[in-house]
This record gives C-alpha cells, structure tokens and sequence, in this order.
C-alpha cells in the first residue's frame, strides 16, 4: 500500500493567503521569552506583552510564512502603553527570533518614537514619524519591491525608503514584539495584531 | 547627507487607501510625509540621501536625482521649521598629499601618514576661491 502526497497542494496551503476575502490560518510558530506573555485573543488577535515592573525582556510572537514575495501586505495593529522605556514592534522579519540582521520591515514604537524601518544584510534605514497615535487601532500597509519600500497608516502614505531594501528571501516571519529596556514600568507595555494578508 | 522640506501635491485618498505624495521617487532618497492637507491636495514631506561611498552606487543621490524631485515639488520650504540651516562653512588647510593607489582614489597626508579616500571636489562659486577637495577618512 503506498500514500501519494501531492507536495504543490501541500506547498500552496502554507503560503501566505493571497485574496483580500480569505482569512489567516491560526497555525504559527510562537516563541517566548520569560517575563513576557503572547497569546491569541478570543476576537482573533495575536498579542504580545512585555510585562509591567521588569526590565530587559519581553514577548515576540511570529507566523512563519515561508519567503516572503514582493507585493503589498496589510494588517491591522494598536499599542498598548507606548512609553520611552519599551519597544513596540509590528512587521515582517527574517526568521530566526531575535535576529533581525539579513533583513526586516518594521514599523514600531522605539522607545516612544514611532518609526519605520528597512534593513538589509545589517544595516538599516530608519524613519522617525511624526502626528502618530497607534494606541487605536490603525491598518497598516506595506507596498514592497526590488525599489522601494512604502509604508502607510490608515490608508495615507507615511513613509518610503529606496535604501536597504531587504531581499523578499531573507523575510520569513509576520512578527509582533513587546520589549521592555533597561527602566521598568508600572504598566504592561501590549501589542496586538490580525488579519495579514496580501493583497496585491 | 542631503535633506530637503518639500510641498507637494497629492494624489489618491484616505477613503481608497492610497493617499500619496505625487512624487517619483529615485533610488537614493528616502521620504517621510510630515502632513497632509487632503481637502487642498498638497502636502509636506521631507527627503533625504547621501552620495556616501559607503552606499551602493545605484542608491547614492546625485544632483540629477534631486533635481529630478525638486522638479516635481509645488515649492521648496527652505525656511520651514523643519528644514536644515546653514550656520556657516569651516575649511582650513589639512596638509599636502599624496596620490598612493589611484585606481581606489585613495591620497595620504605627508605630515603624519594618514590615508583618505578622495570622494568628490566642489567647486566653489566666487572668483579667486579654491575648488575644495572632499575626503572622507573613515
């Protein structure tokens, strides 16, 4: 008796969804650190926490999608309790956790400073942003190409980076962090995230 | 590093999803949009670059690419908050050189021995002035 496995239709259901009407998979690569938490809201989102009173640590939740395309990727994302001592991050990374040197596209909250950021092979440009408030719900979007990476908020363009354009092969993972520095909070720093898809 | 405040028109809008800057932007210059006024059409954005060497040659600015987006500009805001101040120039005398590999334009400064790599020469504007010798020493 034998099996036949058909690899392409196996291979096609990984990939990241392709129409605007199909909705995200659950399954997912997370990871933790300690003191941090990432769990999966009854409402669907995937949350990250970086928790009130510790310093150094914090949560990273990721879906593992396989390489990345060129293309135009949408998601919708908030933050909870932006301050100067955390780091509050939503985008597309390479696929090791923690380790964001081959490339990454993300748009976060460094430290009280919201940002966009484009890295390649180590070095990275970065964006400062300005008149932004993600503690509401905000829809992200990313346009990204061998040129050129243009990043919206809420339908409006914010930002385009034509340097250290990450190679779509290095991006691997839809990540969302919560990270504490080196000064301790009183309340817990979140992120919250859902519905990816890519829709051009 | 070069850094310029910039008016522009708009195209698209929120309700669509693609609100932009109607501007082509080359390889080299990165963009953030300061504000936006929708009703109106236009809106403010900054651009910046560098010709460092240290950049791929395809993402280093040159005056054509920046003529090439000042072009498309409703204005320059030269004296927009936001917009770089020249205070002033500083230049004095660094010493005589000497051309050590001409193929990598790299020079070396007889006084101490410190090499520099030649990356550009400005001409400089008045009668009677120099043209001045860019270095970068790494």
């Amino acid at each position: 008796m034998s099996i036949k496995i058909d690899k392409g239709k196996i291979k096609d259901a990984l990939r990241i969804l392709r129409s605007p009407d199909e909705s995200i998979p659950m399954w997912s690569h997370l990871t933790s650190k300690i003191q941090g938490g990432i769990f999966i809201t009854p409402d669907g989102y995937l949350a990250a926490v970086a928790q009130r009173g510790w310093t150094n640590t914090g949560s990273e939740a990721t879906l593992h999608i396989g390489n990345l395309e060129y293309g135009t990727y949408e998601w919708k994302a908030r933050i909870v309790n932006p301050t100067a001592n955390r780091k509050l991050y939503v985008g597309l990374s390479e696929k090791a956790p923690g380790c964001y040197e081959a490339g990454l596209i993300f748009m976060q909250c460094n430290a009280g400073t919201y940002q966009t950021e484009s890295r390649h092979e180590g070095t990275s440009t970065l964006t400062n942003l300005t008149g932004q408030d993600w503690t509401v719900e905000r829809t992200f979007k990313v346009a990204f190409s061998s040129t050129s990476i243009q990043y919206y908020v809420d339908g409006a363009l914010v930002a385009t980076h034509t340097t250290n354009i990450p190679l779509p092969t290095n991006l691997h993972i839809i990540f969302i962090e919560a990270w504490q520095l080196a000064t301790a909070d009183a309340t817990d720093g979140e992120v919250y995230a859902k519905g990816w898809r890519k829709i051009a | 590093m070069i850094r310029k405040i910039l008016k522009v028109k708009t195209s698209g809008s929120r309700k669509t999803g693609d609100l932009k800057p109607s501007l082509d932007l080359p390889r080299g210059l990165n963009m953030v949009v300061h504000e936006y006024n929708e009703e109106e059409g236009w809106c403010i954005v900054e651009i910046w670059g560098s010709d460092h060497p240290i950049l791929s040659p395809e993402e280093r600015v040159t005056p054509e690419k920046i003529n090439h987006v000042l072009a498309q500009a409703i204005e320059e805001l030269a004296t927009h908050p936001l917009s770089p101040r020249k205070l002033g120039e500083i230049y004095g005398n660094i010493g005589s050189f000497e051309v050590v590999d001409e193929k990598r334009k790299i020079v070396r400064r007889e006084i101490d021995g410190k090499e520099f790599t030649y990356v550009r020469t400005e001409k400089r504007g008045r009668p009677r002035e120099e043209n001045v010798v860019i270095f970068d020493e790494g």
